[in-house]
């Protein structure tokens, strides 16, 4: 090929050049050939979905319905997806046992959202009942975010990528097998205080949502506002950052790096205790399943989003959101294939595919200044 | 007091010990395995007392104190050893008096397993004093006999160890054993008990005796039996073949020795042998993290069940797919393969410029688009959506069927003789040196000519090829597919049983797959566990010897190099600006 | 080049044991044959068992009794432990005996997959000691796996919960494989008449969680609505292991279909309720289930959303010995294990080894040593014999097809009336249909 001889191989140059032949025409070539594959087909399947007859295809209020869906599942994986993100900017790891933080959080207020349903201290007094169930989460997924750290992922701070990432899968198993063990296998119903209950709706800016969906995203949305602000303005943020930024060094400038490490966790810990307290409300259900399938769509989520970006995360989850609940619908309907939602991860990981293909870093990626 | 390292730390061990112990009492490993070890010893109890036993030994192993190695005396051991034991004690029956203060019953809400037979196992039947007095006592015994064996002599603590790890594995692998004794035609109601299916006293005590014989004599005479061995062989190579031979014959013996369903185990075995040959191609050979294997096992076993002849279930019975053959399994063989060869191409293809963690992420997408697809009732005219097909011929050969146990065994040996030949020549070939330059470091592979667009296509090619020989074996061995068997957790199986055995090891594949597959499939009470185990184990490994049981020398060596390459590219990734790397940065070293 | 040498040894024996493969088969053919006493061929496959005199006769489990579907097989077991307890007429912990010897379990673990039919049954057909075995709990490790087994051994397997069609159609079943619960085409078909008779509707749609037992019962409604002149306008899909299903059920919205009908397991069913009701589209849909969402903890899973909606499920306060049933069993199952019952097939189960013990009473030959031979094809033809046996829950007649309650009875209930712990009411359904197989295939 012609670009291997424009190499030049002059100190303290060598990335730079030879970056450039990473671009070979051949894989080029494929991945191009595929995003026109992929855009084609949505293309027509939209198109097509759009001009059914009215009868076979959906009125303006059916879309709105799947956008309102989409947005308000999108809250509660922006929330675990800072969580990834967080992580991923201090320790470059997946921490894949994230998502059963967040199912040990759910799990464990639970008992206590319980006790307070069958007492009816939830509806007499359901803020206050409410705020203890949420510190109960959040200090129950701090815990076992800061126990992971400490006995899985401190020992390899070195290790070789792949190590960490294996031991995440290997905690995420153990995770979700103790509480299967300490638990039991049934679905728990997940007490939900009238004043939150499916039927009650707060409209805003016009919009009709269900009060734990408007609850979803207002702390989605504080969550990415107050946590830019913790790590751009405090000093703790600016240790992070720096540990985010060389380690070594970070620690050779006198940053605690444990210590801001295990602050990271516990960041991401709270957020995914208050991500299962809402999880359990929206749904009204917890069981030791739970983690599994939104810890990878969360991840998932932060890496459409930008990994390494908390507002990354938070616009991947909302993307993700919208990409399940709409994408199969306009997509497949079009095609008159059957159940289009049984195909809802292949649009999910296409697009996913899609995305780091043509951006790497995500959509929030590769040029975003303000990064963990 | 202690090798140096004092009684507090000794009594914080003791705890750790004892928190152990109620976690294992709470999952539930100690109530509900009852069937028995030794005498009326059950495995629960098993696992109950290690954790006082493992306490023990490891506070009074030899300390590094100022410069020196310091063993301690057995006395000191075992007292060492009887602190730390009598505080996990402690600990659990502080347990079992929370329980008994709280009210089983609200206990129970919240953790299921807390139930009269667990309390009852705790408290040996008796009240909560006198059963918390005991299990403080046992600790302490325990805790004084692990520390005990500890601190004495090499010469005594080695044998009794294995002495010890032998008697309890004959005494769970009954299932095993007493099979294989049949079929010799030998009386074992000496060593099993036929009403508790464990260990006699007797049997325990001879198995024990025996085997610290053994392990003493091997210790002692190694040399000189190894010595005598290699003058009867003549050459290296000779007693290496000698070997070779004895394995082989063993391998073939085997499913006469230990019965159907061991044999049918070490089918599955085998199958699992396939798809860790295939997935050490991808992760262990071209160092992709590939999390959606299970990919090419569907992709192997639905295509065979096409092209042989399976048929779908549906509610009226079974029907032929829209689209079948009715070859033969060896015919479809070379299909599928091809089939796979060309789905790897092209899960491969966008995937080319990923790495590490964003590879794996989006390949387990891949593994799960692949179960979607099989099940969806897009596809059902073809794979039989949810029911999924059945009916898939056993291979007949004349009068042939290898469904059954003994003949699919071979089929499989078969199979994974050829899939390790093959691994094991790609591994030397111009292919496999490709890889390690690309593992290496991928940019400077591209910079002398290593296409590696080509040499990752074709290790995602040549990888998913294997694991579809796993696929297909699969639908032979069962007959009947369905997405249940196509999960995620394949996947994990199959990167575990990798891991575990050591990347890029071929060894380690065999010794995985037996330690993963095999253990649980003839311990089926430990099926509920399953999970809970490869957890541990999977962390365990990493987190001890990450480089796995049988390593790959080589590998190993550049697990190390990787870290910088990853964090490199994450970085640019990520927006760092890292600049130029310095051609010789400091002390880089041999590493 | 040394490494040359390996490689001969290595294909040659590769080439081996291809051949080893061909010599061992004669040698995994033959049965369990033991030798028989005086008036049976036990020479002929699939040969039989002998028990020896005070020897327990062992019959093989073969049910979920872990993981998520843990309650089904359970529930199945205590079902058959109770029905030992009862062969000596009375339930008073201790068990009974069928013609003088005791009865042992081997108690094996379906996994509800079908691995875990696949190697259960293997170890179950190992032993030639067995006589039969009960179970599968879920299809999806009988259908195929564990039928084949342990039918190719000649052991019976009686199913107390298999419910998918597939098991008992022609071409598709085992001649040993057997089942006293009822097949999904009767309950489609119930439903279907539900919503035709009482409902009165005319569209439906349908909601399956891609698991064999829902997705057999919303194609046997579908066909047989549609055979009665419905119209199914949708049939939609969900992901178990999700729970935002807002989505599926706005575009079900959309066709506003008289009948949503989704049996599936309790925790979808929930959501599907608790999710329906925010949809505007589905405000005049009425919502049905079946007995898959009947653990115990559905209706507090559920909330208010329950009222309004519809459950099929077999007909326990139909069933034939309901005194005994009510006053007997249940106390009974209760005291020995602690809880009320946490499934639906426990007298399914009870019946089973009911049947099972007749037939082997009747195919037995006792020896005069006080031994007892069973040939097996003769208990096979026992079974399939099996005449007007009363059991719990209905009259059993096994047919050639492997059905054996083929006049089954299948309710309806008004939620939140429905026969699980929890509910109130009086547990009896609103609506109760008696089919044949035969009448709700269509062809009666």
């Amino acid at each position: 090929m012609a670009e291997d001889t424009d190499v030049e191989v002059t100190p303290g140059s060598t990335t730079a050049t030879v970056g450039r032949v990473q671009r070979l025409p051949l894989r080029q070539l494929i991945q191009i050939g595929l995003a026109i594959l992929i855009v084609t087909f949505v293309a027509i399947g939209s198109y097509k979905t759009l001009t059914l007859p009215s009868g076979e295809g959906y009125d303006p209020s059916t879309w709105k319905a799947f956008v309102i869906s989409g947005v308000a599942q999108g809250g509660i994986y922006a929330l675990i997806a800072i969580g990834y993100t967080l992580v991923y900017g201090v320790l470059r790891m997946i921490n894949f046992a994230h998502g059963e933080v967040f199912m040990m959080g759910c799990f464990v207020s639970f008992f206590f959202a319980d006790a307070y349903a069958s007492s009816g201290f939830l509806n007499r007094h359901p803020y206050p009942a409410l705020a203890v169930v949420f510190v109960i989460a959040m200090l129950t997924s701090c815990l076992i975010a800061m126990l992971l750290e400490r006995v899985a992922y401190r020992p390899l701070r070195n290790a070789p990528r792949l190590v960490p990432l294996i031991t995440a899968i290997g905690a995420s198993l153990f995770l979700q097998n103790t509480a299967y063990g300490f638990f039991g296998p049934q679905t728990r119903a997940y007490p939900v205080p009238d004043v939150l209950s499916g039927d009650k709706t707060w409209t805003i800016l016009g919009i009709t949502m269900q009060r734990i969906q408007v609850v979803v995203i207002m702390t989605a949305i504080l969550a990415v506002i107050g946590l830019t602000l913790f790590i751009a303005r405090t000093r703790t943020g600016k240790s992070i950052r720096a540990v985010a930024e060389d380690r070594e060094i970070a620690s050779l400038m006198g940053i605690d790096v444990d210590r801001t490490i295990m602050v990271t966790f516990a960041l991401g810990g709270l957020l995914a205790g208050i991500a299962g307290v809402q999880f359990g409300l929206t749904f009204g259900q917890v069981n030791f399943h739970i983690g599994f399938a939104v810890g990878i769509a969360a991840f998932t989520a932060s890496v459409l989003g930008g990994i390494g970006s908390i507002a990354g995360a938070a616009l991947g989850g909302l993307v993700l959101g919208l990409l399940q609940s709409v994408g199969p619908p306009l997509l497949f309907t079009g095609f008159n294939i059957p159940a289009p939602f049984q195909l809802q991860d292949v649009i999910t990981f296409s697009v996913l595919v899609l995305v780091l293909i043509f951006r790497p870093g995500g959509i929030l990626g590769s040029g975003e200044a303000e990064k963990v | 007091m202690g090798g140096g390292r004092g009684a507090r730390w000794t009594v914080r061990a003791g705890l750790l010990a004892g928190v152990v112990s109620i976690y294992l009492c709470l999952v539930g490993l100690v109530g509900t395995l009852t069937s028995d070890v030794v005498g009326r010893i059950s495995v629960g109890r098993v696992f109950l007392s290690l954790p006082a036993v493992l306490v023990g030994y490891v506070v009074a192993r030899p300390a590094l104190t100022s410069g020196a190695v310091r063993r301690l005396p057995v006395r000191s051991g075992v007292a060492v050893g009887a602190l730390a034991g009598g505080t996990s004690g402690i600990v659990l029956a502080v347990g079992v008096g929370v329980v008994n203060l709280l009210g089983q019953d609200t206990v129970r809400n919240v953790f299921v397993a807390v139930s009269p037979q667990l309390m009852n196992i705790l408290t040996f039947g008796r009240s909560t004093v006198v059963g918390a007095l005991a299990l403080i006592l046992l600790g302490t015994l325990l805790g004084a006999i692990g520390g005990g064996v500890s601190a004495a002599p090499d010469d005594v603590r080695k044998p009794t160890i294995v002495a010890s790890a032998t008697t309890l594995t004959i005494g769970i692998l009954r299932t095993i054993v007493h099979p294989a004794l049949a079929q010799l035609g030998l009386r074992d109601d000496w060593l099993y008990s036929p009403i508790t299916l464990g260990l006699t006293w007797l049997g325990a005590i001879v198995v024990f005796v025996v085997t610290y014989a053994a392990t003493a004599f091997w210790r002692a005479q190694r040399t000189v039996v190894v010595a005598r061995a290699r003058r009867v062989a003549g050459t290296e190579a000779r007693l290496r073949i000698g070997v070779l031979a004895v394995i082989a014959l063993v391998l073939i013996a085997l499913p006469f020795l230990v019965g159907s369903i061991v044999t049918q185990i070490l089918g599955t075995v085998g199958i699992y042998i396939l798809m860790g040959l295939g997935l050490n191609i991808v992760v262990g050979y071209a160092g992709l993290l590939d999390l959606g294997y299970v990919a090419f096992f569907a992709v192997g076993a639905y295509t065979t069940a096409v092209l042989t002849g399976g048929l779908r279930i549906t509610t009226v019975g079974l029907v032929p797919p829209a689209f079948s053959l009715h070859l033969s399994f060896f015919v479809a063989v070379p299909i599928v393969v091809t089939v796979a060869a060309i789905v790897g191409l092209l899960i491969g293809a966008p995937v080319l410029r990923l790495r590490g963690d964003y590879l794996a992420i989006v390949t387990l997408g891949f593994g799960e688009i692949a179960r979607i697809l099989f099940s969806s009732d897009w596809l059902k005219g073809v794979f039989g959506g949810t029911q999924g097909m059945s009916g898939v011929p056993a291979a007949p050969v004349g009068s042939l069927q290898f469904r059954n146990a003994q003949p699919f065994y071979f089929l499989v040996l078969g199979f994974c003789l050829v899939a390790v030949y093959f691994s094991w020549r790609l591994a030397d070939s111009r292919v496999g040196r490709a890889w390690n330059a690309m593992r290496e470091d991928e940019q400077v592979a591209e910079a002398v000519g290593v296409s590696t667009v080509r040499y990752k296509l074709l290790a995602f090619a040549m990888g998913g090829a294997v694991g579809s020989l796993g696929g297909a074996l699969f639908a032979i061995q069962i007959g009947s597919l369905n997405d249940a068997s196509f999960t995620i957790l394949v996947s994990i199986t199959a990167l575990a049983v990798v891991i575990l055995g050591g990347m890029g090891s071929i060894p380690g594949v065999v010794v995985g797959a037996l330690v993963l597959i095999g253990i649980p499939g003839v311990l089926s009470e430990f099926e509920q566990y399953r999970l809970l185990l490869y957890g541990a184990v999977l962390m365990a490994i990493m987190i001890l010897r990450p480089q796995g049981l049988i390593p790959n020398i080589r590998r190993s060596r550049e697990l190390e190099e990787e870290e910088r390459a990853q964090d490199k590219w994450a970085g640019e990734v990520a927006g760092d600006d890292l600049g130029p790397e310095p051609v010789t940065p400091l002390g880089e070293g041999a590493g | 080049m040394r490494h040359r040498r390996w490689l001969t040894p290595l294909v040659l024996l590769g080439a081996f044991a291809m051949i080893a493969a061909a010599c061992s088969n004669s040698s995994s053919a033959a049965g369990g044959s033991t030798s028989g006493g005086a008036a049976v061929d036990c020479n002929a496959a699939p040969g039989c068992v002998t028990i020896a005199a005070g020897a327990p006769i062992q019959i093989g489990t073969l049910l979920s009794v872990s993981g998520d579907n843990a309650d089904l097989g359970t529930d199945s077991l205590y079902g058959v432990e109770l029905a030992i307890d009862h062969l000596d007429g009375t339930f008073d912990g201790t068990p009974g005996q069928i013609d003088g010897h005791a009865v042992q379990l081997q108690q094996e673990d379906d996994t509800c997959s079908a691995e875990g039919g696949q190697a259960g049954a293997t170890k179950l057909a190992a032993n030639p000691d067995i006589v039969a075995v009960i179970g599968t709990s879920c299809s999806g490790a009988a259908l195929g796996v564990a039928d084949k087994i342990l039918g190719d051994k000649g052991i019976v397997l009686l199913s107390p919960s298999n419910t998918n069609p597939a098991l008992t159609a022609q071409g598709t079943h085992n001649p040993y494989y057997f089942r006293t619960a009822h097949n999904d085409l009767i309950q489609g078909a119930v439903v279907s008449d539900f919503a035709i008779k009482h409902l009165h509707a005319k569209t439906a749609a349908t909601i399956h969680d891609e698991s064999p037992y829902t997705e057999g019962l919303t194609t046997a409604f579908a066909n047989a609505f549609q055979q009665a002149g419905g119209q199914v306008v949708d049939a939609e899909v969900i992901d178990s292991s999700q729970q935002s299903y807002t989505p599926v059920l706005t575009k079900i919205g959309q066709k506003s279909p008289d009948l949503l009908y989704g049996p599936d397991y309790t925790a979808e069913c929930a959501l599907i309720l608790k999710q329906g009701h925010q949809v505007a589209g589905l405000a005049n849909t009425t919502f049905m289930g079946s007995d898959g969402c009947f653990a115990s903890n559905f209706i507090k899973l559920a909330g208010s959303a329950i009222n309004g909606a519809y459950y099929s499920a077999p007909n326990l306060s139909a069933f034939q010995q309901k005194d005994f049933y009510n006053n007997e069993f249940i106390p009974a199952y209760k005291q020995q294990f602690g809880t009320a019952p946490i499934s639906a097939f426990h007298a399914h189960a009870y019946d089973a080894l009911n049947l099972l013990a007749a037939a082997i009473d009747k195919a037995a030959v006792k020896n005069a040593d006080g031994s007892l031979t069973i040939a097996r094809n003769a208990l096979r033809d026992a079974v399939q014999g099996t005449t007007d046996l009363q059991g719990i829950v209905t009259t059993y007649t096994c047919t050639s097809l492997g059905d054996c309650a083929t006049a089954v009875t299948i309710g309806v209930y008004a939620a939140p009336n429905l026969a699980i712990e929890g509910s109130t009411g009086n547990g009896q359904p609103i609506f109760s249909e008696t089919k044949t197989l035969a009448q709700a295939t269509g062809s009666g």
